[in-house]
């Protein structure tokens, strides 16, 4: 009791509890301040009175599942066709690595009519994002009629209307990749790549004596065809833009020089036909109508262009130095080139008129065999370092390099016709070692090789076909 | 005998005389000592007021007690040569003839090592220090999709050491001749993404790939019915006084943190008619909902140009957490093309992860009824 009376007589403890008293009303006032000015900020239009907003700033990376079922046979005769057309556009699809196909052991729905609904609740339980569904039809005269859906699952809708092929019964690769190049295109938003043919060297024989013709396939491998015999060594071919005709070096003279082909007639002309000189490393400009080259004369290589329709030579390049492996830009202003003129292989750009050339290669190593991607916004290259190979993609003004492929030897690369691909040649080491063609996403997803029936070497990718 | 109590030996006699006299003198200086020698004076008893105070004021006056600042170490400033930039090359300038073509070139140079970050100044971490976390990369081909995160992420009590990941992505034609690489780093500010060329340099953390979902809020429990608190023996006259006061701090507390809250999750400048009337949502229930889509937000199918799109969308739900429809009320960045493949891809991560309801709090359906959803790939996938 006496000690009640001292706290409540003491200075102290009167000034303690005073304090607390003003801290606490302080508070008090401060919290219902700032609790009526917030009220009054949500009072105001664009605040409190808008919806609740989430910002999302890291996706995942991983490949779009997809379903595939076979495609239905309208008719009789279709049933391996619709096989075979399922089976081509599964390969376009899963090959890119950006869509993975879900086994069709796990389809809880049967998929036996074109025009039948679908059940999307059986394919979300699988959880496939897309479903493709398509059906091939044969009339009287043997001519296929193939149509497809592009199903978006989980929105129980159909992207679009579909789209219908008809062409005759060899055709049939052709519809397939068109299938996968629509598809492709509605998922991705890139451009199209399927429906392209690859020009290739095709290597037989050890290595040490190894023979080398031009052929020409599908960009998957398939259909390929000769276009030269074995008996003259042939290298570095290229397509035209307008993929009718190709470029090639020749050595049936002894030497190298350039050679034109015609892929309607499968004939072929010399061109640049210097006597005595070296011409390699050819290059179509976009319009077609000029050839970059190199021309060594005199123990020296440069860069020059020559126009087909007039035959004018021109030197791009003087220097004593090598400049080789010149690339158009896709608007055809400037070219791409490797040159040694810094002591080691670089890349450069000029004007597609010649003069002076920005280095834009800038790394350790060295870079060779500049290609200009048809988009116009990467440059695909070879590098060497550290004993190894890459192949790698810069900026053109040589910023954001990234290699995409590391190995014993990498090189001479080519883009696919909407400059999301890159083929290259590997070779493996030792006597045995041979050539192969790989593929990869300039994402660096996807590596795998391109199948060929034997050893293969400098790709050249075709435009889209017609 | 006759000799008495007195020692007859010499010797003995003097001892007992010196003893005595010893003696003496040390009973003289006990008692006029202090004379000499006055000890100091105790010091005076002193003694504290105390007062006393009720439980709930000496709970009131601990709550606003000022914390002590924590005094921080005296953060040295980072050397200026600690963190160098990532020397790149200047651009040469072309040169010009007569450079002598070698007849060989010259041996490559190794490729520079990826600079290391550099060191944080001194500063108070914690104890068990978190492995980096590396670039996040994208698989090559993810054969399967994403596993479900691990339920809770542990921190492990030993620091694990970087191993590098052994792939082998060479086809089966092609002999095992692979070696490490020392390819340069791509030179990307954002989200990596794996190459052959870079795929030795994946490392492995202990930290988790992705966040954990985390767990709906549990239910509130009813709140227990107040019962007049007894009076105690300190009780006084402001204690009613203190428990109003404290219950209307917390009433306004709560209110702060919700407003607070709502103005947190990014609000849009459009304003329109539809607004919520119901209670905000919380920064976990928003939280959740972004980790519940953001899983499903898949840029691996999507363009180059699409990655590089902003697309701003509404989504409508409906009361059990699915969306019923999105809308797209906004889009920057990118071609019309890209635009819709970006909308496209937000659109199928929304559906697919909300098949069977988001995890939304249903006495707050009012609120979350519609809610616009950014995607932005800011973290630079390419």
């Amino acid at each position: 009791m006496a000690k009640t009376e001292l706290s409540v007589e003491h200075p102290l403890a009167n000034r303690t509890s005073g304090i607390g008293r003003t801290v606490r009303a302080l508070s008090r006032r401060m919290l219902l301040a700032a609790s009526l000015s917030l009220a009054a900020i949500s009072a105001t239009p664009g605040f409190a009175q808008s919806r609740p907003h989430i910002t999302f700033d890291d996706p995942v990376i991983e490949p779009l599942p997809y379903a595939l079922p076979a495609f239905v046979a309208e008719s009789g005769g279709a049933a391996e066709i619709a096989q075979a057309i399922t089976g081509v556009v599964a390969s376009d699809l899963s090959g890119t690595g950006l869509m993975a196909q879900i086994s069709p052991a796990a389809y809880i729905s049967a998929y036996s009519s074109f025009d039948a609904p679908v059940a999307y609740a059986d394919w979300k339980a699988i959880n496939a994002q897309v479903l493709i569904t398509g059906a091939v039809g044969m009339g009287g005269d043997g001519r296929i009629n193939v149509k497809f859906r592009l199903h978006d699952v989980f929105a129980g809708t159909t992207y679009g209307d579909g789209l219908q092929f008809a062409g005759g019964q060899g055709d049939w690769r052709r519809i397939a990749h068109k299938i996968s190049d629509a598809i492709y295109q509605e998922i991705t938003g890139e451009g199209p790549y399927f429906d392209s043919r690859v020009v290739f060297v095709s290597e037989s024989g050890p290595k040490d004596a190894r023979l080398k013709q031009l052929a020409i396939m599908d960009y998957d491998g398939a259909n390929v065809q000769s276009l030269t015999d074995t008996s003259t060594i042939v290298m570095s071919p290229r397509f035209s833009a307008q993929g009718n005709k190709i470029l090639f070096t020749s050595f049936e003279t002894g030497f190298p020089r350039i050679k034109e082909m015609d892929l309607a007639s499968g004939k072929s002309r010399a061109l640049a036909d210097l006597q005595g000189n070296m011409t390699f490393a050819p290059r179509f400009s976009p319009d077609g109508d000029t050839v970059a080259f190199s021309l060594e004369q005199d123990g020296n290589t440069d860069i020059y262009s020559m126009s087909l329709s007039s035959g004018k030579l021109r030197q791009l390049t003087n220097a004593p130095s090598i400049e080789t492996a010149p690339s158009f830009s896709p608007d055809g202003s400037q070219i791409a080139f490797e040159s040694d003129r810094s002591g080691t292989q670089q890349i450069y750009i000029m004007s597609a008129s010649g003069g002076e050339a920005t280095r834009v290669s800038s790394g350790e190593g060295r870079y060779s065999t500049p290609v200009w991607s048809p988009r116009g916004d990467l440059i695909a290259f070879t590098k060497q370092g550290s004993g190894r190979f890459f192949i790698g993609v810069m900026r053109t003004d040589g910023s954001e390099e990234r290699l995409l492929t590391s190995s014993y030897l990498d090189e001479g690369p080519t883009w696919s016709p909407n400059g999301r691909v890159i083929m290259f040649t590997r070779e493996s080491p030792g006597a045995t070692g041979t050539a192969q063609l790989f593929s990869v996403d300039i994402s660096g997803r996807a590596l795998h090789p391109v199948p060929t029936q034997g050893a293969a070497s400098a790709p050249a990718w075709s435009p889209l076909l017609p | 005998m006759g000799t008495g109590w007195l020692p007859q030996d010499r010797a003995e006699r003097i001892g007992l005389v010196v003893s005595g006299g010893g003696h003496l003198v040390l009973l003289i200086w006990a008692l006029v000592g202090g004379i000499f020698f006055r000890p100091e004076p105790a010091p005076p008893a002193t003694t504290a007021n105390v007062s006393l105070i009720s439980s709930k004021d000496y709970a009131a006056l601990a709550a606003r007690a000022p914390t002590a600042a924590v005094e921080s170490k005296p953060q040295p400033s980072a050397p200026a040569t600690s963190a160098p930039p990532p020397a790149r090359p200047a651009k040469p300038v072309p040169e010009t003839p007569p450079a002598p073509e070698p007849a060989t070139p010259p041996a490559p140079t190794p490729e520079p090592a990826p600079t290391p970050p550099a060191p944080d100044p001194m500063v108070e971490v914690a104890p068990t220090p978190a492995p980096a976390t590396p670039p996040k990369s994208a698989p090559t081909v993810a054969p399967t999709p994403t596993e479900t995160p691990a339920p809770d992420a542990q921190v492990a009590d030993q620091v694990t050491d970087q191993v590098t990941e052994q792939t082998t992505e060479q086809p089966a034609a092609q002999p095992p001749v692979e070696q490490p690489t020392t390819a340069t780093a791509p030179a990307d500010a954002g989200q990596v993404l794996q190459t052959e060329a870079n795929k030795d340099n994946k490392t492995v953390g202990g930290a988790p790939a992705s966040s954990e979902v985390p767990k709906a809020r549990p239910e509130r429990k009813p709140a227990p019915t107040p019962t007049p608190a007894p009076d105690t023996q300190t009780a006084t006259d402001t204690a009613p006084a203190a428990d109003s006061a404290q219950a209307t701090d917390q009433a306004v507390a709560d209110a702060l943190a919700s407003e607070l809250a709502g103005a947190a999750s990014d609000t849009p400048a459009a304003g329109t008619g539809d607004a919520p009337t119901g209670p905000p949502l919380t920064f976990g229930e928003l939280d959740a909902m972004k980790v519940s889509v953001n899983k499903c937000w898949n840029f691996g199918a999507v363009s180059t140009d699409a990655t590089r799109a902003e697309v701003t969308v509404t989504v409508s739900f409906s009361p059990d957490g699915r969306p019923t429809s999105v809308d797209m009320i906004d889009s920057k960045g990118a071609s019309d093309a890209a635009i819709k493949t970006a909308f496209d891809a937000a659109r199928r991560a929304i559906l697919r992860c909300g098949a069977k309801g988001y995890p939304l709090p249903p006495e707050k359906y009012e609120t979350w009824k519609q809610i616009d959803m950014t995607f932005s790939n800011t973290k630079g996938v390419r």
